[in-house]
């Protein structure tokens, strides 16, 4: 416990004595902390409610490092130091040279707390990010020379969010991975319906409807859709002609019965896709 | 400096998505090699794999007399310059180049000298102490580029170095790229999905589509002898038109056959279709648009023009035949009307004949 102390010290920036004189709850202007039945814990001056939480929670958790803010449910109380909300996770997994990687997202994000959450990957909480993390992706595997991946998370309001929205960036890449999306950055805004629909067919049960088997159909419906129902753009995106785009599109329309060239047959169509998908993963 | 060897490469990832599929392409010391393709061809991946970023699923990967498929890609002596190049927003310009150096903990002395050498021949010297938000988009692609300068690499590795520039800027950066080739004196490895940058930048062009290499040769011999239709059809803006006919004997030369409609063949043509006992077969024609010959009467296919765009210097004339779309090339100052019936022939030594099976040109 005494080890421990020094941590405590840093984190609230006083001195903290630990005791086992029974007069230690009665000292003014410091704020007493039982340990056990014997041991008290005395801090050099008044705690806010936050700070007197951030104890608590200390104590019973045993807390070594600053990534329990968002590994653990209540470790946002380690938070004392808070940024500003709102603000984002970004995890970025990287292959190898970690220090590299960990200097240019220092230099990156000057102003917004870095933690480790393992030996491969760190998550970012971005209040304000000057660069895309498409931008950030490009700079580390050129300046550090590892293929990495980032995935962004929803938008935090508070610090109690944290945790879930780190639970959040788990599910993002697995979601991207069912969907066979393999881009190297994953973002919330992408994937936000797909992860609706996941919460409710996890809520409601599971149907299967077997929307389609043509892998070159799959495809070309994913690229139609990516370039909002443009059938020109879709078709140089594919290198085909745009008469064998229309092929495609009538053909998946006699397997599917949707014509998603129709705004209203392209979102049914895209939600029993979905739900496809899901149920496969959710199986 | 190095060539670069990519030897029966495959990328099978884990999900069973074959992205490259047995590729076997020797980049020369010096050379500026431009992989083309549509997107998910299999380019990136390849670039990606060269610089060790990607993982190889089988084959080997050469680089100088180095097999390097087990080394790191920071001892690759290899640079990389991406399509978004995101500078150090708080970091001034010489602080942005650097960075690299620091990390690898270059002696200061030698990062000034690199920094000074490199700012030279991109003509930034004037930038150095500025930061990223006081440059326009061109110079902040020379800051991009410096900063791979400076590691002194052997190999520059660019992946679509110029899509996120203007058209004009695009233009004005090609040329920067390809002075700055000849300066450095350093193999170049450049992707992109634009087949003009193919044809203006490298020194030769490797066309991939579905994973495969479909051509690998100098840009004048990728447009004049597509080693098939994909190659054809991808190289060359407007696209090639490719109609249905056969190669017939006609006298003592030769003749393509379109709907009843003869047109002359040069005769080196006929013979190589003949060699290959094609004659009398249905083939695949390929015209150029600029190769095609629009008049008002005479020998030829008869058509009617659906569209005429006029773009300064050209006329592109997009004209029916048996209800199918083709587009001719013309002479701007020509004038031709909308629905205006007009007769087609072709120049008979720019005719490419492709078998309609294997789609590889019989040439």
């Amino acid at each position: 416990m005494k080890d421990r102390l020094k941590e405590l010290e840093l984190l609230l920036e006083c001195d903290i004595e630990y005791t086992t004189e029974q007069s230690a709850t009665r000292r003014s202007n410091h704020t007493v902390f039982p340990v056990d039945g014997y041991h008290f814990i005395v801090i050099g001056r008044k705690l806010s409610s936050t700070e007197s939480k951030l104890v608590r929670y200390w104590l019973e958790k045993n807390i070594t490092n600053e990534s329990a803010i968002i590994l653990e449910e209540g470790g946002y109380l380690q938070l004392s130091k808070l940024q500003r909300f709102p603000l984002n996770l970004w995890r970025v997994a990287f292959k190898e040279n970690r220090e590299d990687v960990l200097a240019i997202l220092q230099s990156t994000f000057t102003k917004d707390v870095i933690l480790e959450v393992s030996q491969n990957a760190f998550v970012i909480l971005v209040s304000e990010s000057p660069v895309t993390p498409a931008e950030v992706l490009s700079i580390i595997e050129s300046e550090a020379l590892t293929s990495i991946h980032i995935i962004t998370g929803e938008r935090v309001n508070q610090p109690e969010e944290l945790h879930k929205a780190y639970l959040q960036l788990n599910q993002l890449n697995d979601l991207a991975k069912s969907l066979k999306q393999h881009s190297r950055v994953i973002r919330f805004e992408d994937l936000r319906f797909p992860m609706l629909l996941q919460s409710i067919l996890r809520s409601q049960g599971k149907q299967t409807p077997n929307i389609i088997n043509d892998s070159e159909l799959e495809q070309t419906a994913l690229v139609f859709f990516d370039h909002n129902l443009n059938i020109t753009e879709t078709a140089q995106a594919l290198f085909i002609h745009r008469n064998t785009l229309i092929y495609r599109l009538n053909k998946l329309e006699t397997m599917t019965g949707y014509d998603i060239r129709k705004f209203n047959d392209a979102i049914s169509f895209y939600l029993s896709y979905l739900m496809h998908k899901m149920n496969k993963e959710i199986v | 400096m190095a060539k670069v060897s990519l030897v029966n490469i495959n990328k099978i990832y884990e999900n069973g998505f074959h992205a490259v599929k047995g590729i076997n392409l020797e980049i020369q010391d010096k050379e500026f090699m431009v992989l083309v393709g549509p997107s998910g061809c299999g380019k990136t991946t390849s670039l990606r794999m060269i610089a060790g970023l990607e993982g190889i699923s089988s084959g080997e990967m050469i680089i100088g007399d180095q097999v390097v498929n087990e080394v790191a890609p920071k001892d690759r002596n290899i640079a990389m310059v991406f399509q978004n190049y995101a500078l150090y927003p708080h970091m001034s310009v010489y602080d942005n180049m650097a960075f690299g150096l620091k990390l690898q903990k270059t002696p200061k002395d030698e990062i000034k000298e690199r920094i000074d050498k490199a700012a030279k021949i991109l003509d930034i010297e004037q930038l150095l102490t500025r930061k990223p938000k006081q440059l326009s988009g061109g110079q902040r692609q020379r800051v991009a580029l410096g900063r791979a300068i400076v590691r002194k690499p052997e190999v520059f590795l660019m992946d679509e170095p110029l899509s996120n520039l203007d058209a004009k800027l695009r233009v004005q950066m090609r040329a920067e790229l390809i002075k700055l080739h000849n300066s450095l004196e350093t193999t170049f490895v450049y992707v992109t999905h634009d087949q003009t940058e193919a044809m203006t930048m490298g020194t030769r062009i490797c066309v991939m589509n579905d994973g495969i290499i479909q051509q690998v040769a100098d840009p004048k011999t990728i447009y004049n002898h597509p080693a098939n239709m994909f190659v054809a059809g991808f190289i060359g803006a407007p696209q090639m038109n490719f109609f249905r006919g056969k190669v017939e004997a006609a006298g003592d030369g030769y003749v393509v056959n379109i709907d009843g409609t003869t047109l002359p063949l040069n005769q080196a043509s006929g013979a190589k279709a003949k060699a290959k006992d094609k004659l009398g077969k249905e083939l695949v024609i390929g015209v150029r648009p600029e190769n095609v010959r629009m008049s008002d009467s005479g020998a030829g296919l008869k058509v009617k023009v659906e569209v005429t765009e006029l773009l300064g210097s050209d006329l592109n004339v997009y004209f029916v035949l048996n209800g199918k779309h083709f587009i001719a090339k013309e002479d701007a100052n020509k004038e031709i009307a909308f629905n205006q019936d007009l007769v087609v022939s072709f120049d008979p030594e720019k005719i490419h004949l492709f078998d309609p099976e294997t789609e590889q040109s019989i040439l």
